[in-house]
């Protein structure tokens, strides 16, 4: 076999930015749970 | 003896952690605060499972509802523990 | 004697003219006759002799009833006359009751019977005389000799007497008994004299042969002697030997009596009595101050052991008058009587004797109180007053009523017993209570501190100690509401050791106690539990219904107790929670300390109160107490195998042992080796989860932080919550799919592998968790790849510079990986992310990723568990579906 060189231009590193942000939008939910349970007048 | 009764005689009233407090201190009082209030912790644990949080947190959310709903003329207890006709 | 009236006699006569002669005669006769009943009638009268019913009966004269009088003084009264013949003149009399009627004070001999009375005999079968019992006499007479036999009963007395010369002696016996029936042994009576019209003279000699009394072995004699001469007499008797008298009481022999006299009274009287008994001895010497005995003074003296009283006495115009002073008696009782005491000498009486008895430091005493006597009955009337202290007790009583042989009557006695912080008052009927066999019934009201006293006592003598019943009720001051205490018990026992009856109940009514209600609690006696006053032995029985707060309620727990004087144990049960307590209890100095051990099985029904539901584990616990002034717990809690959820987070295979050290205000827990729990699944899962604690409840203290958790492992010397300080914990080995796997996405655009790990500082707030400067680094090689899928491709062809970042990061190998995490209170985390890595596949292309990530982690982990939540009810509906109609169901 026959070796081969090549020389290889040093690459310039890629640098990706990537921004993730999550939001949850659980909270409303035990609220109207709780306004439920606080009308039930056998218990408040 | 329901809570409404119990609430306009003055003999029971909401508490900030969200369960029913004693004022008056009879048997019927005390019974009805023990069986309201564990039927309540039961039904904050269901909300809490449901919504992945704690129940005191579900209760505590409670509490400020109750109280918010209390009738001018019934107790509600202070954060400094004090009974207090609202 | 009285004079009995001359018979009429008769004669015949010729017939005819001597038939009306007879006739004549006869009527003349009879003139005379009566006229001569008329006559010797009135004049029978004159001599104050009436008579009633004369008659004849086979042969005899006989008179119903006659009466001698004299001034209208019934000097002597007969019954039942009857002359049984004539020659020689027989009379004899059923009864005859003589009574002295001389009013004279000056009292004259009495004078012999008439001379000349022609021969007689009388028989009178029943002679009464005042102050001696019914007599039989037979006395005959012949020319001049008179003889007399007196017989009463088994005592008889012959009387030998000449009229002419006035000489006469007798001689009888008398059994002591007749006196008094306890008395015994005999008296022999010698005497002898001269009686003539003026002159009297006798010698009398009274020999006691064998005295005693009933029930004493002991016996002895005494000798009597008196003279008396006309109007003089002499008395002298003496006590050869020890005469027994009651109650092992004797005389002492001495010349226990001289006295002299006339007629009129008693000149000199010397008395000397000395008895002697078990209690002591009494000296009794009186002097009388004139003749006739109606004054005199003497002392009583009384000498013993425990037995000491001079008692000055003096008595005039027949009252006794014993001088104010006092007596000291047995067990060391002081009788005193500040004002003299006057006792009338008569058969029936009453005399006030105000008194005063000392007991050691107790006085009863009475001012008003009289003694009442007469035919053979005694009654005591008047008020007594009790006061002073015994035995530790204050003591007030006082009672107003009759006193006699059959008991008392009047109002109920008052007792006030008090020793602080004890009061009591006590009242006792004393109407119904037979001496005999005294059953008393006494109610009592008090208190006992704050505790109010109410019940009654039924007590009634057993041989040498009582029993009876005690029934009581009470409250006790800590219950606001309710809380009626009764007790029921019957005791037995006498002092030193008493004894509650198998059966005895003390029983507590529901009520409240700040604000918890105590349903009904009982405790039975199981056993007699007997008590020497301080120290209980014995077994009781306890059922209660158990306690309701507005948060928490405690089952109904039975159990036994044993009470072994110093010493007690219990053992209970709660059923409901199938819990087990052995309680051990000594006294300690002033307290009391002992054992407690608690076995119970945990459960959600025991959760009531806390924000964690416990579902299951086992709790074995080993406590000492102490209660001292304020109580005092350590000992050790073991936990296995316990589950439990706080809402949405669960744990189970919790395990571990802590000591514990509580005093009121402050407790102390302490984990003895390592807490440990098998899962506890925060929304993701942490593994195999161990630490050490120290609490006060307040401030936590971890150590040996270990849990596997997203593929690694956590790990940190020591945490304190709540604390403001970063706390440093290292994560290691944490697997990339796992956290990538967090976002439950399932199609994630990125797929991550490799480990990370590093050192996150955290501060544990009371209401929240933050981190600062939290630094992840790559531990190894990492791959990062971002697949094909719709959602890739989309965005690669919206932009340019999407799709070459986009083929860049399709497939990395990365060999520096850091993310710098911060995350606030509220959960919100911003991660700033540096992959370097080459691309294998665009000819090893260096790639430097800057990715920056911001989410709630609470809110991220809470909808894992609400994602958890919704997965396990659906697997638990379709489990029970399945349960409900087992259809054959491949699985998935």
């Amino acid at each position: 076999c026959t070796p081969r060189v090549a020389l290889e231009v040093p690459k310039e590193p890629i640098t990706i930015n990537l921004n993730v942000k999550i939001d949850h939008e659980i909270r409303l939910k035990v609220e109207k749970d709780i306004d439920n349970l606080t009308t039930d007048s056998s218990l408040f | 003896l329901d809570v409404g009764g119990a609430k306009a005689q003055g003999l029971v009233g909401e508490q900030p952690d969200g369960y029913l407090g004693v004022v008056k201190a009879t048997p019927e009082a005390v019974s009805l605060a023990a069986d309201i209030n564990a039927k309540r912790r039961e039904a904050y644990d269901a909300i809490a499972k449901k919504n992945g949080t704690t129940l005191d947190q579900v209760a505590i959310l409670a509490g400020q509802k109750a109280i918010e709903k209390t009738p001018p003329g019934s107790y509600v207890k202070a954060p400094n523990g004090q009974w207090v006709k609202k | 004697m009285t004079q009995p009236p001359t018979p009429p006699t008769t004669s015949p006569a010729p017939r005819h003219r001597w038939r009306r002669w007879l006739l004549l005669a006869l009527l003349v006769l009879l003139a005379l006759l009566l006229a001569a009943a008329a006559g010797a009638r009135w004049w029978l009268q004159q001599q104050g002799l009436q008579l009633q019913g004369p008659g004849w009966r086979d042969g005899g004269a006989t008179i119903a009833q006659w009466q001698w009088r004299q001034q209208d003084c019934v000097a002597a009264q007969g019954s039942g006359l009857r002359i049984e013949r004539w020659q020689p003149l027989t009379i004899s009399l059923q009864q005859l009751k003589l009574q002295s009627c001389s009013k004279a004070s000056r009292r004259e001999l009495p004078a012999p019977p008439p001379s000349g009375l022609p021969p007689f005999t009388l028989s009178i079968a029943s002679l009464q005389v005042p102050a001696l019992p019914a007599l039989t006499v037979a006395v005959t007479q012949q020319n001049e000799r008179w003889q007399a036999q007196l017989q009463q009963g088994a005592a008889k007395l012959a009387i030998d007497y000449r009229r002419d010369n006035g000489q006469w002696q007798a001689q009888g016996t008398l059994a002591a008994a007749r006196l008094s029936p306890q008395l015994l042994g005999q008296w022999q009576l010698q005497a002898s004299g001269r009686w003539l019209p003026g002159q009297l003279q006798a010698r009398v000699q009274a020999d006691g042969r064998q005295l005693g009394y009933q029930g004493d072995a002991r016996r002895g004699d005494a000798h009597l002697q008196a003279t008396l001469h006309n109007r003089q007499w002499q008395l002298d008797a003496t006590l050869p030997h020890a005469l027994p008298l009651a109650a092992g009481w004797l005389l002492q022999p001495r010349r226990a009596l001289q006295a002299s006299g006339d007629l009129d009274g008693v000149h000199s009287l010397q008395a000397d009595l000395l008895a002697s008994g078990p209690q002591g001895k009494l000296q009794l010497q009186l002097t009388p101050q004139d003749h006739s005995l109606q004054r005199g003074s003497g002392l009583l003296q009384l000498e013993g052991k425990d037995l000491h009283a001079r008692i000055p006495l003096q008595w005039a115009s027949r009252q006794l008058t014993l001088a104010a002073g006092q007596a000291r008696l047995p067990q060391g009782v002081r009788l005193s009587w500040p004002q003299a005491w006057q006792l009338p000498l008569t058969t029936s009486g009453s005399s006030r004797l105000p008194f005063r008895l000392d007991y050691q430091q107790l006085q009863l005493s009475s001012h008003d109180g009289t003694l009442r006597w007469g035919d053979g009955r005694w009654q005591w009337q008047g008020a007594l007053a009790l006061a002073g202290r015994h035995a530790g007790l204050q003591l007030a009583g006082q009672w107003r009523g009759q006193l006699d042989a059959q008991g008392a009557r009047g109002v109920p006695l008052q007792l006030k017993v008090s020793k602080p912080p004890l009061a009591l008052v006590i009242s006792l009927p004393v109407n119904a209570i037979d001496p005999r066999q005294p059953v008393l019934n006494a109610s009592f009201a008090g208190h006992y501190q704050d505790w109010p006293l109410k019940g009654s006592v039924v007590a009634r003598q057993q041989g040498a100690g009582w029993q009876g019943s005690l029934a009581a009720s009470s409250r006790p001051p800590f219950y606001s509401k309710g809380g009626a205490l009764q007790l029921a018990a019957n005791w037995r026992g006498s002092a030193g050791n008493w004894q509650l009856d198998s059966g005895s109940k003390l029983s507590a009514a529901e009520g409240i106690v700040d604000s918890v209600l105590l349903k009904p609690l009982s405790l039975q006696a199981t056993s007699a539990l007997l008590s020497d006053g301080s120290r209980a032995h014995g077994q009781l029985a306890l059922t209660a219904g158990g306690a309701v707060a507005s948060r928490w309620t405690l089952p109904p727990v039975n159990g036994t107790l044993q009470l072994a004087g110093e010493r007690a144990s219990g053992q209970l049960q709660l059923p409901a929670w199938r819990s087990k307590l052995q309680l051990t209890a000594r006294r300690h100095g002033e307290g009391a300390a002992g054992s407690l051990q608690l076995d119970t099985p945990l459960s959600a029904a025991m959760s009531r109160g806390l924000g964690v539901t416990l579902q299951q584990g086992q709790l074995a616990s080993k406590l000492q107490w102490q209660w001292q002034k304020q109580w005092q717990l350590n000992g050790d809690v073991r936990l296995s195998d316990v589950a439990l959820d706080w809402g949405g987070i669960l744990a189970n295979g919790g395990r571990g042992r802590l000591t514990l050290a509580a005093r009121p205000g402050q407790l102390q827990l302490q984990s003895d080796g390592p807490l440990q729990l098998a899962q506890l699944d925060v929304g993701t899962l942490l593994q195999e989860v161990s630490l050490t604690l120290r609490s006060d409840l307040k401030d936590w203290q971890l150590g040996a932080v270990h849990a596997k958790v997203l593929g690694g492992n956590l790990q940190a010397d020591s945490l304190r919550w709540p604390s403001s300080a970063f706390q440093p914990v290292t994560v290691q080995q944490l697997d990339l799919a796992a956290v990538a796997a967090l976002q439950n996405d399932p199609q994630p655009t990125v797929q991550l592998t490799g480990r990370v790990g590093g050192t996150l500082p955290l501060q544990l707030l009371p209401a929240g968790i933050a981190l600062q400067d939290g630094l992840l680094r790559n531990e190894g090689e990492l791959t990062l790849r971002v697949p094909t899928s719709a959602g890739v491709t989309a965005m690669a062809q919206s932009n340019r510079a999407v799709q070459l970042a986009l083929d860049m990061l399709s497939e990395l190998d990365v060999n520096d990986f850091q993310a710098r995490l911060a995350m606030s209170r509220n959960g919100l985390l911003d991660a700033k992310v540096t992959l370097k890595g080459v691309n294998p596949r665009q000819n090893r292309q260096p790639v430097v990723l800057n990715y920056s990530h911001s989410e709630n982690v609470l809110e991220l982990l809470r909808s894992l568990r609400i994602g958890d939540e919704i997965s396990r009810r659906v697997l638990s509906r379709k489990q029970s579906a399945a349960t409900r109609n087992p259809t054959p169901e491949t699985s998935p």
